[in-house]
């Protein structure tokens, strides 16, 4: 079992989180439909390291992990609060 | 039974039936023989005939229905200022502390706290519900007492009965008393608190009552290989002492 270490709960199974999809910025409110559909639908599929919102669904708690997505290594977790506060507002 | 023959914590009506409000296992419990009595205007399992034996089978390994007993939820940004302006003190988030009328008072995370309590004195309960107002409010009621339903699992091999369905390690010296652990048990969405009574360990378990019989059932199935028995609330009263 993969461990995912959730910053309000500890280390917990990967089977109690939810990923929400990249940390990306909103678009400006005036852009056009093409920057909202990429917004909205399209996923960047990098490969190599990423932020990703990630939902621990006991707690509805959501969170920010940083992971590798070739190696599927979770390198570090950040409460939201904290993550926004440290790098801007995400989406 | 008439009422001159029960005792002064008996509850003369057997039917659950007659009661206002009822556990949503007021049925599985029936079957299993509970003799009731009112707490909190519900029908609740007080024993199941044998009080002595089930007190011994509490400190071995046992299940409670304990969904009568008062709780409240409060949740918000302002949680912590507000709640503390009540006078209650708050643990760190996931950790229960007990406040001085006996109510233990659960933190879920910075902005939510849990409210339990382990009989039907709930002076704190109803002093913060006569308190909170939509006006000035900085935190929101959770509707704890409808939405949620409350077991406890109490005894010597509650822990090894636990791992059968709990990834979290609740082994005593891993999971102290007033712990709190919100994960997954039998695949539902449970939050799991160590609350011993007197010298037993225990767990009590919240989450959604429309699932409590389902829960109620995989605990009979999990405890059924260390002989765990189904016990009332008197024999849990008794091991608090």
């Amino acid at each position: 079992m993969k461990i995912m270490p959730c910053p309000l709960n500890g280390p917990r199974n990967i089977s109690e989180f939810a990923c929400g999809g990249e940390v990306e910025h909103l678009p400006p409110p005036d852009c056009d439909h093409a920057a909202w559909i990429d917004y909205v639908y399209l996923e960047n599929n990098t490969a190599g390291v990423v932020r990703e919102w990630w939902y621990h669904t006991p707690t509805a708690y959501w969170f920010v992990a940083e992971r590798d997505t070739r190696t599927d290594e979770i390198l570090r977790t950040w409460p939201a609060g904290e993550f926004l506060a440290e790098f801007g507002e995400g989406r | 039974m008439s009422a001159a023959g029960c005792s002064p914590r008996e509850e003369p009506m057997t039917r659950p039936e007659k009661f206002q409000r009822r556990s949503h296992l007021y049925r599985v419990c029936r079957e299993a023989g509970a003799h009731w009595r009112a707490m909190n205007d519900f029908g609740v399992p007080a024993h199941y005939g044998d009080v002595d034996g089930e007190t011994a089978a509490a400190a071995h390994l046992a299940i409670a229905d304990l969904t009568a007993l008062p709780r409240a939820g409060y949740k918000g940004w302002g949680m912590a200022d507000w709640i503390q302006g009540q006078g209650v003190s708050l643990p760190e988030p996931n950790r229960a502390l007990r406040q001085e009328d006996g109510t233990l008072a659960c933190r879920l995370s910075s902005g939510e706290l849990l409210l339990l309590a382990d009989d039907d004195q709930a002076s704190l309960i109803d002093r913060l519900s006569e308190t909170w107002s939509m006006d000035d409010a900085v935190c929101f009621p959770v509707p704890r007492a409808d939405a949620s339903a409350r077991l406890a699992v109490t005894g010597d091999e509650s822990a090894a009965m636990m791992a059968k369905m709990c990834g979290v390690d609740l082994r005593g010296h891993r999971f102290a008393d007033h712990a709190i652990a919100q994960t997954s048990v039998a695949r539902m969405n449970v939050i799991v608190l160590r609350n011993d009574r007197g010298a037993s360990p225990a767990y009590d378990l919240i989450f959604d009552s429309a699932s409590a019989v389902y829960l109620w059932g995989c605990l009979v199935d999990a405890m059924a290989e260390f002989s765990g028995r189904i016990v009332g609330i008197d024999a849990l009263d008794a091991l608090r002492g």
